[in-house]
């Protein structure tokens, strides 16, 4: 019994080690601490983005367009497995629609993108794409979530030239790839150390900045023949 | 039992650590960091995030040790993606860890902006709007009040009463339609184009034309531009509304109308008269004469309805002396 209580004592002593052993590169934060600050210098932006979602069972993959004014205007319209969507947020509601369905919602929404995103993925288990790079406080979130965020090299995605970094825990290797020239995110890969078959990348393109965008275009109003339909909740 | 209690006290702590779903959810962000609840509501922070924050304790980056192993790549960094992973093959690859043994001073510049993105295209008919006021009928909407342009009475007058006349002005709100994701409003700028994309050329200009969208090429890619009018182009892409007026007929897609000539379709101007059902994202809005107008591609088109639903009719406008 003795044995077995110090071999449990040394495999969690470990295991502890293990988990709180840091490894940070100065260049990697550093990088990271430029993009969040690029973003938010934002005023206004529009991109595109490529997303694919798998694990075991399925695959998602869709390509989104998405449009944010500072605080408070979102624009989100997504093809992709999961049918045609539209996201509207004009910093009172919240509106959704399925072009495949002809259905929609409009919810009360709180006053600011990031409460916004916050909210409806909680509630409604809505993502936004890539949503964590818009968190102003993401090189903490990453230094606090991961054991390791290293510096990885240089290299050309899609003929832009980036900085790559990697960062692990336990659970989950995170690459960002950042375009050297805007400081502006190109590519993110999460991979699951668990189950190998569980990934999330993210590709960017079309980035604008500062683009004049009209309050109209963040403005829903529900097409002839719509129906509108619940939100189904996440719980 | 006692046997295994080393097992079962590993197996709790193991499964501790794998509850987190890296693909249902994504990072965890603290709110007391500065999520949205943050958010200064000030008019000098109109970010979309509020600003880039840190927390007060992190020590500066500079003290952070550069491990050893910046050069080496994780090792489990070079497993091979999953089977399922259909990103395209100039994507697929990994980056190669650099041998850079030194920290890389060169500076990076926040200012930096991608050459090009911010490319808005001069619209030569912005000075026909000198002058303009702009006010807020209902707080959502922003709509230019234009003193400087009437509805052409020659056009309107002689056909008032036949098919081309004009309906009855019913207000509806702009609601941008969206073309589907090839499709990419005025100024727009892409780094790459879609290798479906062709090139057709007026004027000497060349321009890249795909999916109903015209750009035009620069050094660090390309910018969507108004559909040049005359330019002839093969197809047209699916959704395009058919109108015929005066016995003429036109193809519209995008805010752009065509006549087809030869099997091709050549731009041309909008029509007078011409109803559609589809203005495209980026039009804007001018009161003219008390009613609104819905600007796009320097064309007026009136707001109405009929049988229920929301159209516009092409008014062509004259300057006023």
């Amino acid at each position: 019994m003795m044995k077995n209580i110090i071999f449990t004592l040394v495999l969690c002593g470990a295991l502890f080690t293990s988990c709180n052993s840091k490894e940070y590169d100065t260049r990697a934060i550093n990088s990271l601490d430029t993009m969040t600050a690029a973003i938010g210098e934002l005023k206004a932006c529009s991109y595109t983005i490529h997303t694919i979602i798998a694990n075991d069972s399925i695959e998602i993959n869709k390509m989104s367009d998405a449009y944010m004014r500072g605080p408070d205007k979102l624009y989100v319209h997504t093809v992709g497995t999961q049918g045609e969507r539209g996201f509207w947020y004009n910093g009172k509601s919240f509106a959704y629609f399925s072009y495949n369905k002809n259905e929609y919602d409009i919810i009360d929404a709180p006053n600011n993108i990031l409460k916004l995103i916050d909210t409806i993925n909680e509630t409604y288990g809505i993502d936004f794409p890539a949503a964590d790079f818009f968190y102003p406080s993401l090189t903490d979130d990453i230094l606090e979530n991961y054991n390791s965020v290293l510096f990885t090299g240089e290299e050309k995605i899609d003929g832009v030239n980036c900085v790559s970094i990697e960062a692990s825990n336990d659970r989950e290797i995170l690459q960002i790839w950042i375009d050297e020239t805007t400081n502006l995110p190109h590519r993110m890969v999460m991979e699951s150390k668990i189950n190998k078959n569980e990934f999330y990348d993210v590709v960017f393109s079309n980035w604008r900045i500062d683009p004049s965008l009209p309050d109209l275009l963040f403005e829903f109003q529900p097409s002839e023949g719509s129906t509108q339909v619940k939100f189904q909740t996440k719980h | 039992m006692k046997k295994y209690s080393h097992i079962i006290i590993t197996a709790i702590l193991l499964l501790g650590l794998s509850t987190s779903d890296v693909m249902a959810q994504r990072m965890k962000h603290s709110s007391s960091r500065g999520g949205g609840s943050q958010i200064s509501r000030s008019s000098a922070s109109r970010s979309i995030n509020g600003g880039a924050k840190r927390t007060m304790n992190r020590s500066k980056t500079s003290t952070y040790n550069k491990p050893k192993t910046t050069a080496r790549r994780p090792s489990s960094s070079s497993k091979t993606r999953p089977n399922s992973f259909k990103r395209k093959s100039t994507t697929k690859k990994r980056p190669v860890a650099t041998n850079k043994t030194k920290i890389n001073n060169k500076k990076t510049s926040n200012n930096t902006r991608v050459k090009g993105g911010n490319k808005s295209i001069k619209n030569s008919g912005n000075s026909i709007n000198s002058g303009n006021t702009t006010i807020n009928i209902d707080n959502s909407r922003n709509v230019r009040v234009n003193n400087n342009v009437r509805v052409n009475n020659v056009h309107g007058n002689s056909y008032y009463n036949g098919h081309r006349g004009y309906y009855p002005y019913s207000y509806h709100g702009y609601s941008g339609y969206h073309y589907g994701s090839s499709w990419h409003p005025t100024g727009f700028f892409i780094a790459a184009i879609a290798t479906t994309a062709i090139i057709v050329s007026i004027n000497n200009q060349k321009y890249h034309y795909d999916s109903g969208v015209y750009y035009t090429q620069s050094s660090s890619g390309y910018t969507v531009v108004n559909p040049p009018t005359n330019i002839v182009v093969n197809t047209l892409p699916e959704g395009v509304e058919n109108i015929t007026i005066d016995g003429a007929s036109y193809s519209y897609f995008g805010g752009a109308f065509y006549i087809k000539e030869n099997g091709k379709y050549r731009v041309v101007d909008a029509p007078d008269g011409a109803v559609i059902t589809n203005i495209p994202e980026g039009a804007t809005e001018e009161e003219i004469g008390g009613e609104n107008y819905v600007v796009y591609n320097y064309t007026y088109y009136k707001p109405f309805s009929q049988n229920g639903k929301d159209m516009y009719q092409v008014v062509v406008m004259e300057t006023v002396d």
